[in-house]
């Protein structure tokens, strides 16, 4: 087990269960359960931004705006009820409430914190989440943005073989950082790689667990992790497509749409009622990073040409930049 | 040429529907329903018209404001801006004014 894996708990002030302090999307984050891959953060006596603990979840919320069968949703109030997991009430955008059931466990329970209950919780903080990956090219982001499957981790691990720093899997938060640029904060997270695309990445390093018992995928550490806050510069929309690979940047109507549609659950915006939020910020996004189509194979056909031409994509923003 | 004073829809209030939002990108501006979700991007003169609606204004109104920034005839310009008007309807963008329904 890796560093990052061996997790230490510490007794917050005020509370009288252990908890595990951890660096997520530049946010300290106090949790009663271990979230594998995320970063313990070393100033243990930080105070917690988040809360994520054990407690009692009412079934339903005082005066819900919006509901369906398996979440209601009020201002800065969030319950999800999860059959075979538990029910979780995310609460003004810091603190996760959880009840677990009696047949999840705690890796199964991080899945869902970490993924869904997390994203709701940035949601509440006014943030841009994106179903994106995303690794560092000369100091900036270069997202990658797909539904599950699309291959976003598999792309991402591949750049890391070519020496790139991973910024973020499966789930990006983006913050504003003014005059409509927008930055990422590393989170730590591992690849998630399935063991096909281990194999054919000739994945070297050891994976560090299943991310669940009964699911062929294994978080696996990246060899290079970055550490900072980095700029916006590309977002890439993964579209498998016939050879020969292409990149084209989008026009700001499909941008939107594209953004919208690779939103992180974007059934969330409407039940949160964050679209407009969500529109001002993909406009802005559009406005400081380009948003482009990468057709390409989704198999390993011709990966080094793939990665060729995604490196000279980001020489010619490079040169771009320099001249603006 | 003036603008023909008689056909009543050139007096009619035009005024904008409530719930969109709007966005500059580049040149265009990128509208956004949010009861329906349906998007809208409207170039060259487009976006100018819609902010021009930002107070109900009648299509003679439109096109001599519209004439004073293109350097253009308003009576030559009068189809378009209709028909432009009548597409913005059709996606429930504008609407007549209930003073030109009465």
């Amino acid at each position: 087990m890796s560093d990052v894996m061996q997790q230490r708990a510490t007794t917050v002030p005020g509370r009288q269960t252990e908890v595990f302090k951890y660096l997520i999307s530049g946010l300290v984050v106090g949790s009663e359960v271990e979230l594998p891959s995320a970063i313990l953060t070393a100033g243990e006596q930080q105070i917690s931004a988040v809360l994520i603990h054990a407690g009692a979840v009412p079934l339903h919320l005082e005066s819900p705006r919006h509901s369906a069968d398996c979440w209601e949703a009020a201002d800065n109030l969030f319950l999800l009820r999860l059959r075979g997991v538990g029910n979780f009430l995310i609460r003004e955008g810091r603190e996760i409430i959880y009840a677990c059931d009696s047949t999840c466990d705690s890796r199964k329970l991080a899945l869902y914190l970490m993924g869904t209950c997390f994203a709701i919780l940035m949601y509440q903080r006014g943030n841009l989440v994106l179903h994106a990956s995303a690794i560092v090219s000369d100091g900036r982001a270069m997202l990658f943005c797909g539904p599950s499957g699309a291959g976003k981790s598999t792309l991402s691990a591949l750049l890391c073989q070519r020496g790139y720093a991973l910024l973020n899997d499966d789930i990006c938060i983006l913050r504003p950082a003014g005059n409509d640029t927008y930055e990422i904060y590393p989170d730590g997270r591992m690849l998630k790689l399935w063991t096909e695309s281990m194999d054919k990445l000739q994945w070297r390093q050891k994976p560090e667990m299943a991310i669940h018992d009964n699911i062929q995928k294994y978080f696996c550490a990246p060899p290079l992790a970055e550490a900072e806050n980095r700029p916006v510069e590309a977002i890439y929309i993964l579209h498998d497509a016939m050879p020969p690979a292409s990149i084209r940047r989008i026009p700001p109507l499909e941008g939107m749409l594209a953004l919208k549609r690779n939103a992180y659950r974007p059934w969330l915006l409407a039940a949160m009622e964050k679209e407009r939020n969500f529109f001002s910020a993909s406009a802005a996004l559009q406005q400081s990073a380009g948003v482009y189509l990468l057709s390409r194979p989704k198999d390993f056909s011709a990966t080094d040409s793939l990665l060729d031409m995604l490196e000279e994509h980001w020489e010619s923003l490079r040169a771009s930049n320099r001249i603006r | 040429m003036s603008m023909n004073r008689q056909d009543p829809l050139s007096e009619s209030l035009f005024m904008r529907c409530n719930g969109w939002f709007t966005a500059w990108i580049g040149g265009e501006l990128i509208m956004m329903n949010a009861g329906s979700s349906v998007y809208l991007s409207l170039s060259g003169a487009g976006g100018p018209i819609w902010e021009l609606l930002e107070v109900p204004r009648t299509l003679t109104g439109l096109c001599e404001a519209l004439a004073t920034s293109y350097e253009v005839e308003p009576t030559r310009i009068r189809d378009e801006v209709l028909a432009f008007l009548e597409e913005l309807q059709l996606h429930h963008a504008i609407q007549l004014h209930p003073s030109a329904l009465a």
